[in-house]
Formats: C-alpha cells, sequence, structure tokens
C-alpha cells in the first residue's frame, strides 16, 4: 500500500529536548495515532511536517512529495486542525471561510456549507462567540472543504465533551472510506485510538519506541501478571517492562506465545495502548 | 499575496477605519500644523501594520496561514504589499481628505514657512519617511515576532529620529537658530527641490521610498525563513 506520509530518520532538537531518528509511514486509507505523553514530541513531529519548525536531518514525504521542496503542493494536499483552533476572533465564519477558500484550488462551497449544517454552525456567527467544540467542528470543516488527502489533527479531542469526541472520531473514520485519504492523529487520549485508530505509534521522549498496526498490537501484547517468577532474570529478557507491587508482579511482553511457554502460570490480560504507554513510559524494570 | 493582505484587512477593518475616521475628524480643526497631519498620517499607517501584526498575535492565526499553501516568502512579501496599502491610504488621507477638504473649506494652518500639505514638498517627506519607518519595522517584526519586535523597532525608531533631528541641527544650525524645526525641515527640502529640479526630486523621493523597502523586505525574507512556530 502506498504511504500517504512517510518520515524517515527525523531529527530535530531543542534544549532538553530531542527527537531520535523518528520514523514512520502512513498509509493511504488508513488512521494513524500518534499517541505518547505530554512533551513526547507529537506536537513537533506535526511541525515538522508543516515546516512550522525545522529540521535538523531526516525526510518527510507526503505522497512521495518533499515537504520542504515541493511545500506548497504538500499543503494544498493537507488538512490541518490545531488542539486550540485559533482563526480571527471577530469575523463571522462565512467571512473567515471566504478568506481561506481562496488559497485552495479544490475548495468546495457546497461541500462546506453542508459540513456547516451538518455541524449546525451558523455562518453569520463570530469565531469568537463559538464554544471549544464548535471551533473544533469549523476547523474540521475547513480543513475538509478542500478535499485535502492527509488530514493532520494536533490533539483534536482534547478538551470536547464525550458526545462530540466520538463524532469527530466517527467523521475521522468516513474521511479514510475512498481508500485514497489518510489521517495522522496526534492524542495523549488513548481510548480514541482503541476507537478509531488502524497504526499506532508510540512516542517516548522523542523516540519512537512501537510503530504498528493496531490489531498487531493486540494480538502481539499482553500484561502479565504473576508472583515473583517474573523476576527470574534468565526469562526477564521476554519482557519489555517489569512492575512490581505489594500484591504482584506485572510486565509487558511483546511476544505472547513464547512468554505464555515460559511462564505457563502467570495470567494474561490483552494489553490496552494505555497500558503500553504507560509501562514504557514509566521504564519499569526489575530492580 | 493580494489574498494574504486581504485576510489581514478583513481582521483590522474596523479598527483601521476608526483611527482613519478619527485622524480625519481631527485634523480638519485649524490648529494642527501640516507637519503634525503629515506625522499623524505616517504613524497611522504604522499604526496599521502594528494593529495588524497584533491581531495575528493575539489570536494566535499565524500557524493557520503557515499551514496554508504558500510559501513563507510569499507571507513576508504580502506583509510589505499591507505595507504599501496602507502607506498609500495615509498618503490618500494626508493628501486626499484632509489637504484637499482643508483647502475647500479654506481650514487656516500655522504656516512656519511651509508650502502647505498639498505640495511636493509635503508628498516628498510624508512617503519617504514612513516607508523608511515601516521598513525599519518590518525586520524587526520578522526576527523576533510582535512583543519584542514591536519594543526594539520603538527603541530603534526613536534613535533614527534623534540622530535625524540632530544631523540636520548640525547641518543647518543658522536656520534652526532663527525658525522653527518644522520650518526648517520643509525650507530644506524645498532648497532640494530648487537645486535638482522637480522631476530629479520627485524621482529622489520615490527612491527613498523603494529602496528602503527593498532591503527590508530581503532582511525580512532571510529572517522569517529562519523563524520557528
Amino acid at each position: 500500500m502506498a504511504a500517504a506520509l512517510e518520515i524517515s530518520g527525523l531529527r530535530k532538537s531543542y534544549k532538553g529536548f530531542a527527537l531520535k531518528d523518528v520514523s514512520f509511514a502512513v498509509p493511504e486509507g488508513s488512521i494513524m495515532g500518534l499517541v505518547g505523553p505530554n512533551g513526547a514530541g507529537k506536537t513537533t513531529i506535526v511541525k515538522l511536517i508543516l515546516n512550522l519548525v525545522r529540521r535538523q536531518a531526516g525526510a518527510i514525504k507526503v505522497f512521495g512529495l518533499d515537504n520542504l521542496a515541493d511545500e506548497k503542493a504538500v499543503k494544498n494536499r493537507i488538512g490541518f486542525v490545531h488542539e486550540t483552533p485559533a482563526l480571527v476572533e471577530d469575523v463571522p465564519l462565512r467571512d473567515i471561510a471566504s478568506v481561506v477558500a481562496p488559497f485552495y484550488p479544490c475548495w468546495n462551497p457546497a461541500l462546506f456549507q453542508a459540513m456547516l449544517r451538518e455541524f449546525e454552525l451558523p455562518a453569520g456567527k463570530k469565531f469568537k462567540a463559538l464554544s471549544h467544540g464548535m471551533k473544533m467542528k469549523f476547523s474540521l470543516a475547513l480543513a475538509l472543504s478542500h478535499d485535502a488527502d492527509l488530514l493532520i489533527l494536533d490533539e483534536p479531542t482534547s478538551g470536547l465533551d464525550p458526545v462530540f469526541r466520538r463524532e469527530l472520531l466517527d467523521r475521522l473514520a468516513g474521511v479514510i472510506q475512498d481508500g485514497r485519504k489518510a489521517v495522522l492523529f496526534s492524542t495523549h487520549v488513548t481510548s480514541d485510538l482503541e476507537r478509531t485508530a488502524d497504526y499506532v505509534t508510540l512516542l517516548l521522549d522523542g523516540e519512537v519506541v512501537l510503530s504498528a498496526p493496531r490489531d498487531d498490537i493486540r494480538d502481539k501484547w499482553a500484561v502479565v501478571k504473576g508472583g515473583p517468577e517474573l523476576l527470574d532474570p534468565v526469562r526477564c529478557p521476554l519482557f519489555r517492562a517489569v512492575r512490581e507491587s505489594p500484591y504482584g508482579v506485572e510486565a509487558l511482553t511483546g511476544d505472547i506465545p513464547a512468554s505464555r511457554a515460559a511462564f505457563p502460570s502467570a495470567v494474561f490480560d490483552r494489553a490496552s495502548i494505555e497500558d503500553i504507554m504507560v509501562f514504557l513510559h514509566s521504564g519499569a524494570s526489575h530492580d | 499575496m493580494l489574498k494574504l493582505v486581504g485576510k489581514d484587512l478583513l481582521a483590522a477593518r474596523w479598527i483601521l477605519l476608526c483611527g482613519a475616521a478619527v485622524l480625519s475628524l481631527y485634523s480638519l480643526q485649524p490648529f494642527f500644523s501640516a507637519g503634525f497631519i503629515l506625522a499623524a498620517g505616517g504613524a497611522l499607517a504604522l499604526a496599521g501594520q502594528a494593529t495588524v501584526f497584533f491581531l495575528e498575535d493575539r489570536n494566535k492565526t499565524e500557524i493557520l496561514y503557515l499551514s496554508l499553501p504558500v510559501s513563507r516568502a510569499s507571507i513576508v512579501g504580502a506583509r510589505y504589499l499591507l505595507g504599501a496599502v496602507l502607506l498609500a491610504a495615509g498618503g490618500a488621507m494626508v493628501f486626499g481628505i484632509i489637504g484637499w477638504a482643508g483647502a475647500l473649506m479654506h481650514v487656516p494652518r500655522p504656516a512656519g514657512g511651509f508650502p502647505g500639505l498639498l505640495s511636493i514638498e509635503a508628498a516628498a517627506l510624508f512617503f519617504p519617511l514612513t516607508a523608511f519607518f515601516l521598513s525599519l519595522y518590518l525586520p524587526f517584526y520578522h526576527r523576533f515576532g510582535f512583543g519584542r519586535g514591536t519594543l526594539l523597532f520603538t527603541a530603534a525608531g526613536v534613535l533614527c529620529a534623534a540622530l535625524g533631528a540632530a544631523g540636520l541641527k548640525a547641518a543647518l544650525s543658522d536656520a534652526f537658530a532663527s525658525g522653527g524645526g518644522e520650518a526648517v525641515i520643509f525650507g530644506a527640502v524645498r532648497v532640494l527641490r530648487l537645486s535638482l529640479g522637480t522631476p530629479l526630486f520627485v524621482l529622489a523621493a520615490a527612491a527613498a521610498v523603494f529602496i528602503p523597502f527593498l532591503v527590508s523586505l530581503f532582511l525580512s525574507t532571510r529572517f522569517y525563513a529562519r523563524r520557528e512556530f
């Protein structure tokens, strides 16, 4: 399957933080969830794709085009929704759209109007009068109305109520139905990914620690629960992280069959993305 | 670039119109000298540009505009185009509305040796000086952003104005001793016009508008290409 977005060897350093050789790909017709705790580097990656910050190494290709050399063509195919939608506050929605529309040759006014109706957004209302959820809806309407092939959403669900959160995620699933478009959305809310994402990339401290189809993660990763035998130094390398508590030992494995063979008496629970993130982030290993 | 200018004018339309209306009403009063009106027109153009940047900073819209399919160079170019539009609008205010309406209504002005608001000398002062300050502001803005850029520009602007006044005073000390500063400046411009001849004088004034603008555009484009958001 061709890649809508391909990132390889991406590096960017700030004081006290660095993205280290970040590589992953978002296939066409899929939704990729970029997940990680706050400060993991999700927003930096989004900014690098949009050339809001300058990369120090690596390559970013959007539908085969370099995001710097072909910046205009690349941005023409991207729809971007920011975590806190920021548009001209004191202007009616229809005027904001009339400012944005001329930049996109594929702008579809009928689709935009239809989305305003679907999202129940009054075109004459000023942007500043909208709630956060409505602002997010409006940003999404703008991003979708120019027929973007790659939708990039930076923490789109933060601050949204559960009803609209569900609506938004369903809408994203609808975007990729033609098999040509793709969605990359960053979040630290892992339940969003369980529901929507086809692929998951987990970032920790600027590094990709996991990038795989969500179904693979579901099939291969588990939380192993047992007693002190899980701390056995010979068999312990099967685990990516281990956590001790007064009630026993828990470990994270990415190889269920081998772990089952090594610890037949242990209890195996499927690992959620949150489990994986928490285990790997805490860096817990048996001390 | 016109599309980018359009969104700035849309964002700041009411503030700009209010500023223009206030300036028009105040400047039609007889006790304001032509020099004051020229300075106020220039300040209006500068304030207009700063207002657009302020709104962009307050609303945090720059990231949205940078995500549109436009290059950073186009965004910088559009800001210069906006500067040119504001310069032209300030000129239209000063020489069109205030100058023309004032003349029609026979509004008397303190003269002080000044040839009048509707003169080539006045235009040759207004456009290059306003363009100079706009040209000074924009690289600071593109290098440091709105807050620090505006502060640094203000300091640099005051310094340039003080140096300019000191230079003029040193060059024309006799004239300064005998007349007010405003009259001396206009007098000097008149002498320049007479010595160069009108066509060459107009050409020199046009060059004084465009050369700083172009140098400034070059610097701003370089600065903005390196900015991170």
